[in-house]
């Protein structure tokens, strides 16, 4: 499936940049470091509750977050609404989804839109997958925005 | 870098120390338990309870020795198991955390670790993390003896460089274990409640369903049979009633010792200056926690509210904690049970030491009978060192804190005093309801005449001298700690606020309790007796034991105006422990209070 090819991981990595930038700045310097991370262990960080630990977690970064929530929406993309596309190539979906969360880049290849019932269904998605990942709800909510604005914008 | 002055939270014995006294005591009540348990399960001959009082020598011996064995067996056990998983519980954090020393490219994070801890003033602990990974923020301290480790999650290496304050704060909160010096009493509880459900429960859940498929199995196939196994089952349900209630004391105590520790290390961590940090931690924890259902008492952590709120309100932990006293309470009472245990101990090997006297003459003849004095002697100190423990260990210091927190918020006159009868009221709740949960209630009243007697007589009256011992204690503490001024308590004050505590405790209090236990019986009117001269006595000579105290408090502790001890200028405050000094305008009573370094 397209979602597990180096282009999906490429386009994941490029967007979280954009994203971390805006989300969480001070992470810029290791975006690369921390998605690669996440792709050596896509699995949520699961907190044990350790009695003799400190006892509050905190989330230690953004990114893995950020790619994770983005994975999710390409996944929701994929199976919701380009089921029919998957025929085509994984390089001309790669460009699909670019242009479709990155309207001012991808100029030239048109995106898919998506309907305002799928977008708040995007939006939800990001939202959950990112406080699932220990995001807190203000910040999932304010990246869910971001992400789906993007869409919207294209749409 | 400004300063601001904190409660000393160590100015005072640390809540800790007297719950793991607390833990280990629940935990030999356990094993007492599962002696006798088991003593009832096989059908061990010679139940204490049952044994003919007119027995001597060797019978008495032989009466008591099986169920003696396996009481102090099982002791043994469960605190030679808690040993073994305490010596264990490093290589068990390494193995669960996968975690290892850190490699080259972690030794930034050793050297920024090795700094802090040098600031705080101890030594610097080694760190272990997992060799990859950037996830998780959990931090761990442990170690035995002069073994100090930090377990770190890979996430380290990123707050270190994203959130220096947050990476500084669980840092510092952990180096402030080593500091409390909580690793080996919180690990040894760990170790000892783990203990408990290895060595304590699995035996004792066994032994029980063992005793009933068996009494079953046995009574469908012989009518007779099951009638001998309808009998006890009464007995094995209170047991079984008892057994989870003294498990569920243990429980509570070991959850509050985890609890009462976060909250030591982040007052220390605060004074080291992670305020911001902590506090970042806890308001990001406050977003995220939902709502928890479970059981206060037996949780193993605070919230993160709860430890911001300590964190801004550290007076707060000077609160007298009432479920304490209501565990001081029914320790009070397992004391009893301890003391029988121990007087059939006695009883057992005196026996053996009887019958040599009998049979012999000469030296050998005074030899058993020193040993039989000696044997009355320790038993004697047994129950007074225990006492006194409970009294001066957990009990005082409660009183101590309230004092000081009452000064602070200028609390004064005797609505203090009144209040503190609630205290003396859920003390003698937890007395009471020890009495009927401790194995077999052997000190409770055994029919509705003994039930109403206990409620409406003894325990009014018990309440009284509780309330009149907290009313005490609260007026010494009150007297000696506002005119305490300097850097240190003085050890002549201490000693004497404890002194008089025991004291006032064993002439006024423990009697009471003890004759109490026996108002019923053959021997009802000599108690009875005594109880009344008791009570009388207590009307009369406490009293005269408050006036005496105040005298030797003016005498000795309060006898000449106080000096500052920075500008040596005498002040006029009345309480000048929490004042600031009047001509220099510098903390007078330093032991109380600490300086916070601000960021």
């Amino acid at each position: 499936m397209w979602i597990d090819t180096p282009e999906s991981k490429e386009v994941v990595t490029e967007l979280s940049r954009e994203l971390v930038a805006e989300i969480a700045p001070e992470e810029l310097e290791l975006v690369d470091e921390l998605i690669d991370d996440y792709y050596a262990n896509p699995t949520i960080h699961e907190t044990k509750d350790n009695p003799l630990g400190f006892g509050s977690e905190l989330l230690a970064a953004s990114t893995p977050v950020i790619a994770m929530a983005i994975q999710a929406l390409f996944n929701f993309i994929v199976n919701e609404v380009w089921v029919s596309a998957q025929k085509e190539g994984a390089v001309l979906i790669a460009q699909k989804i670019k242009a479709l969360l990155n309207p001012t880049k991808e100029k030239a290849e048109p995106a898919l839109g998506l309907t305002p019932e799928q977008l708040e269904k995007a939006k939800d998605l990001v939202k959950k997958e990112a406080m699932r990942g220990g995001m807190k709800p203000k910040k999932a909510e304010d990246l869910a925005l971001k992400i789906v604005g993007r869409i919207a914008l294209t749409s | 870098m400004q300063q601001r002055r904190r409660l000393n939270l160590f100015a005072f014995p640390q809540e800790t120390n007297a719950l793991f006294s607390m833990l280990i005591f629940a935990s030999i009540i356990l094993a007492l338990f599962l002696g006798r348990a088991f003593g009832i399960f096989f059908g061990t001959p010679g139940s204490i309870i049952t044994i003919d009082t007119t027995a001597r020598g060797l019978e008495v011996t032989s009466a008591y020795l099986p169920v003696i064995c396996l009481s102090a067996m099982a002791a043994v056990a469960v605190l030679g198991t808690a040993l073994i998983f305490y010596f264990r519980h490093s290589s068990e954090i390494r193995r669960r955390r996968e975690i290892k020393p850190l490699s080259e490219k972690d030794q930034e994070i050793q050297q920024h670790a090795n700094k802090l801890a040098i600031q705080a003033g101890i030594e610097p602990p080694g760190l272990e993390m997992p060799l990859q990974g950037l996830r998780g923020t959990d931090a761990q301290a442990f170690g035995v003896g002069k073994g100090k480790i930090i377990a770190l999650d890979g996430g380290f290496r990123i707050l270190r460089k994203t959130q220096p304050d947050v990476f500084d704060a669980l840092l510092h909160h952990e180096l402030a274990h080593f500091a409390n010096g909580d690793i080996g009493r919180s690990y040894f509880s760990d170790a000892l409640w783990k203990s408990i459900q290895w060595v304590i429960i699995l035996p004792f859940v066994l032994g029980l369903l063992g005793n009933v498929v068996i009494g079953l199995f046995l009574g469908v196939l012989y009518d007779d049979l099951m009638q001998r196994f309808i009998g006890p089952a009464q007995v094995i349900f209170k047991l079984l009633v008892q057994f989870n209630f003294v498990l569920v004391v243990a429980a509570v105590i070991w959850a509050r010792l985890l609890r009462t520790r976060e909250f030591y290390a982040d007052w220390r961590a605060v004074l080291w200056g992670s305020r911001n940090g902590l506090n970042k931690i806890f308001h990001e924890q406050t977003e995220m926690e939902k709502p928890k259902t479970r059981f206060k008492l037996l949780k193993l952590h605070p919230d993160a509210k709860e430890r911001m709120d300590a964190i801004e309100h550290p007076e707060s932990l000077f609160n007298p904690s009432l479920i304490i006293v209501f565990l001081a309470g029914l320790l009070l009472a397992f004391m009893f049970v301890g003391l029988y245990f121990a007087l059939s101990t006695f009883l057992a090997f005196a026996g053996v030491f009887q019958s040599i006297r009998d049979s012999s003459t000469g030296l050998l003849y005074w030899f058993a009978r020193g040993i039989l004095w000696f044997g009355i002697a320790v038993l004697t100190l047994i129950v007074i060192g225990l006492t006194g423990w409970l009294v001066s260990v957990v009990l005082l210091p409660l009183i101590q804190k309230q004092t000081i927190l009452e000064l602070i918020n200028k609390q004064r006159g005797w609505t203090q005093s009144i209040k503190m009868l609630i205290a003396a009221l859920i003390l003698v709740a937890g007395i009471e309801i020890g009495f009927f949960m401790t194995p077999f209630g052997p000190f409770a009243p055994n029919d509705l005449w003994g039930f109403m007697l206990e409620i409406f007589i003894t325990a009014p009256i018990l309440i009284l001298t509780a309330w009149g011992y907290l009313i005490y204690i609260r007026f010494i503490s009150l007297r000696l700690s506002a005119t305490q001024i300097g850097r240190n308590f003085s050890v002549w004050r201490s000693w004497f606020m404890k002194t008089a505590s025991v004291v006032w405790a064993f002439l006024f209090f423990i009697p009471g309790l003890f004759l109490s236990r026996y108002l019923s019986g053959e021997l009802l009117e000599v108690f009875f007796n005594f109880s009344v001269i008791w009570l009388a006595c207590t009307l009369l000579i406490s009293i005269t034991a408050f006036a005496g105290t105040w005298a030797v408090i003016k005498l000795f502790f309060d006898n000449q105006p106080q000096k500052c001890p920075h500008c040596g200028k005498v002040t006029r405050h009345a309480t000048p422990a929490i004042e600031l000094c009047e001509h220099c305008g510098q903390v007078l009573g330093e032991w109380l209070f600490v300086q916070e370094n601000g960021r």
